[in-house]
């Protein structure tokens, strides 16, 4: 009788070690998960800062309207502009490269500048009105000074690939 | 004799075309849409003739066209009177658009070709042509 309460006794003990042991696991455990959930976000992007893709949907819209009506480089864009289904593809390819480009959830399908400018003879001064027209859509938005910066800085390198080819 | 084989031929022709409309919806539906195309939705760019417009403030008439609904870019060259507008087609029409731009503008105004250069941005050709087949034929969300 001595024996089996000893071994009764025994069982508890180790069933109690063993059961506190676990909960001090599994404590362990979900503090673990809980760190691992809140990382530290840091700066945000400047995709956020611009306001997400329906804020970049507007600003692309207006830059393609600038370019295709402006006297000088309208007439490269009027054709792309006026087809529906070519408006489509390029605006598209447009809002994917600044979404891409600034840190969005976008991908960019579209050809490289230079594959896609090569033959155009794109000249310099046209390559700065169309950055002017850029920086006149996002004057229009209201874009902050430090964002048009940071995205004409994303932007500007592509001059090489897409000038004098 | 030539009738049967006529009909066989019809068969065949219509097996053969069939497939491949099949093959084309296929094709078409096999990708989900991309997170752009799921958020941004398709548009039509117009421009008008403003030479009717009395006055002409540019930056105001953007402001005032932009805000139309339906409408999601106004851009006017003052020099040429022109003004381009980019809308949503599930929205509007190019003549509910027409309507819209004489009340808020106060003038009628008329549709004006701009001129063209030969070729433009590189989004044209076959593999255009079969991604805006792709876009027509695709029922995906």
């Amino acid at each position: 009788m001595k024996k089996i309460t000893l071994m009764l006794a025994a069982t508890g003990i180790v069933a109690a070690l063993f059961t506190t042991a676990c909960k001090k696991k599994t404590e362990t455990v979900t503090e673990t998960v809980y760190v691992d959930k809140t990382p530290d976000p840091g700066p945000p992007t400047l995709y956020t800062r611009l306001g997400g893709v329906s804020a970049i949907t507007l600003v692309t819209d207006k830059f393609i309207n600038n370019c295709a009506t402006n006297s000088f480089i309208g007439p490269r864009f009027s054709a792309t502009a006026s087809d529906a289904n070519r408006l489509r593809v390029f605006r598209f390819n447009l809002i994917d490269q600044i979404c891409a480009g600034s840190g969005g959830p976008c991908q960019y399908k579209g050809v490289t500048m230079l594959q896609a400018h090569t033959g155009m003879n794109i000249t310099g001064p046209e390559f700065d009105t169309l950055v002017n027209q850029l920086v006149k859509a996002m004057t229009f938005y209201n874009v902050p000074a430090k964002e048009q910066g940071d995205l004409a800085a994303i932007l500007l390198p592509m001059k090489t690939d897409i000038v004098g080819h | 004799m030539k009738k049967s084989l006529l009909i066989k031929s019809g068969k065949a022709i219509l097996i053969v075309l069939g497939t491949g409309f099949l093959s084309l919806l296929v094709w078409a539906n096999w990708n989900a849409r991309t997170y752009t195309e799921k958020l941004v939705g398709n548009t039509q760019f117009i421009t008008y003739d403003l030479s009717n417009a009395s006055a002409l403030n540019p930056l105001l008439l953007e402001k005032r066209i932009s805000v139309i609904d339906g409408v999601s870019s106004c851009s006017v060259n003052g020099a040429t009177k022109i003004a381009g507008v980019i809308f949503y087609t599930s929205k509007l029409t190019p003549g509910e658009l027409q309507s819209k731009l004489k009340n808020t503008l106060g003038y009628a105004v008329s549709e004006k070709i701009l001129p063209i250069q030969k070729g433009g941005c590189p989004v044209g050709g076959i593999r255009y042509f079969m991604l805006g087949l792709k876009e027509a034929l695709c029922f995906r969300s």
